[in-house]
């Protein structure tokens, strides 16, 4: 263990205050990506706490901007290119440079229907070219917006065999996903 | 490197400091002007994380809190001594450059 160093300052807020103060951090703190958050928010939390104002009961504009910024800035990073996007989302193709990414596309809400966009966009595609504007929707239509709607609600049950197949097939189903660690992995 | 990240290094280079740790180090190294914030500090430390210039020493849980430390690795070490002779060539070519003498003619 290292040596130890000068104590952070003590806080003499009540508890209340104090909790205020970690919910308020915690918020802003979501500027930050979901796998990003899970290796460092409490650290981050920690600092906050260290560098506020002993009575403070949330953070300040300057340490919000300062996270909105920098968390921001993470996601955009870590990203895929617009093409690589389009290859992993219309076609399934594996991203090994942005896992970080591909592991909270898959364990993020609505992974079900963003997996799915090319079918979205297809189904919107065939029912805008079913509307015959002179007399509204045809049955045709109605299937179809019948069918999006049960596509639709069985969505969440759905959900978790395709979660466990997209980790299979773009994390090797591993605990940690391959390729570069891009957020960096302290643990 | 940035001057930032320079000076997160060196304040590692002296030993394993955590978040707070770093923070006061490098107020102290750039004698006050550099005052990193939580974001920019971890955004730094997770590139410099991947980048296998620094790594995790250990953690401890104070008042409930994680307080996680970190070191610099022998790959970290090195760039911070290149960054520093590089600084200090930088530094000697500015003070061997001369003041422009007045050209001929003038006073």
């Amino acid at each position: 263990m290292a040596e130890p160093e000068p104590p952070a300052p003590e806080r003499t807020g009540t508890p209340a205050a104090q909790e205020r103060f970690e919910r308020s951090a915690r918020f802003w703190v979501r500027a930050y990506p979901p796998r990003w958050r899970r290796l460092y928010e409490d650290e981050v939390v920690t600092l906050l706490v260290d560098l506020a104002q002993p009575d403070a009961r949330r953070i300040g504009a300057g340490a919000a901007w300062d996270l909105l910024r920098t968390g921001w800035g993470v996601r955009l990073r870590g990203r895929p290119d617009p093409l690589s996007w389009v290859l992993y989302r219309f076609f399934d193709l594996p991203l090994r440079r942005c896992v970080d990414w591909v592991a909270d596309d898959i364990d993020g809400r609505w992974y079900l229907y963003r997996r799915h966009v090319p079918v979205w966009l297809l189904l919107g595609g065939m029912l805008w070219d079913s509307i015959d504007p002179g007399a509204g929707v045809i049955p045709g239509g109605l299937a179809f917006l019948g069918f999006l709607v049960i596509v639709a609600s069985g969505g969440p049950l759905l959900a978790r065999p395709t979660r466990r197949q997209a980790r299979r097939r773009h994390l090797l189903d591993g605990d940690r996903p391959p390729g570069p660690p891009f957020y960096g992995r302290p643990a | 490197m940035s001057r930032q990240t320079y000076l997160v290094l060196r304040a590692l280079s002296v030993r394993a400091l955590h978040g707070y740790g770093i923070v006061t180090a490098v107020l102290e190294l750039s004698g006050g002007r550099v005052r990193l914030g939580a974001g920019t500090l971890y955004g730094m430390l997770g590139r410099l994380v991947a980048r296998g210039l620094v790594e995790p020493s250990g953690e401890e849980v104070v008042d409930g809190r994680l307080r996680r430390y970190y070191r610099l690795t022998p790959a970290g070490a090195a760039a911070t001594s290149a960054e520093a002779a590089r600084l200090a060539a930088a530094a000697r070519t500015a003070h061997g450059v001369r003041a422009p003498r007045p050209a001929l003619g003038e006073a």
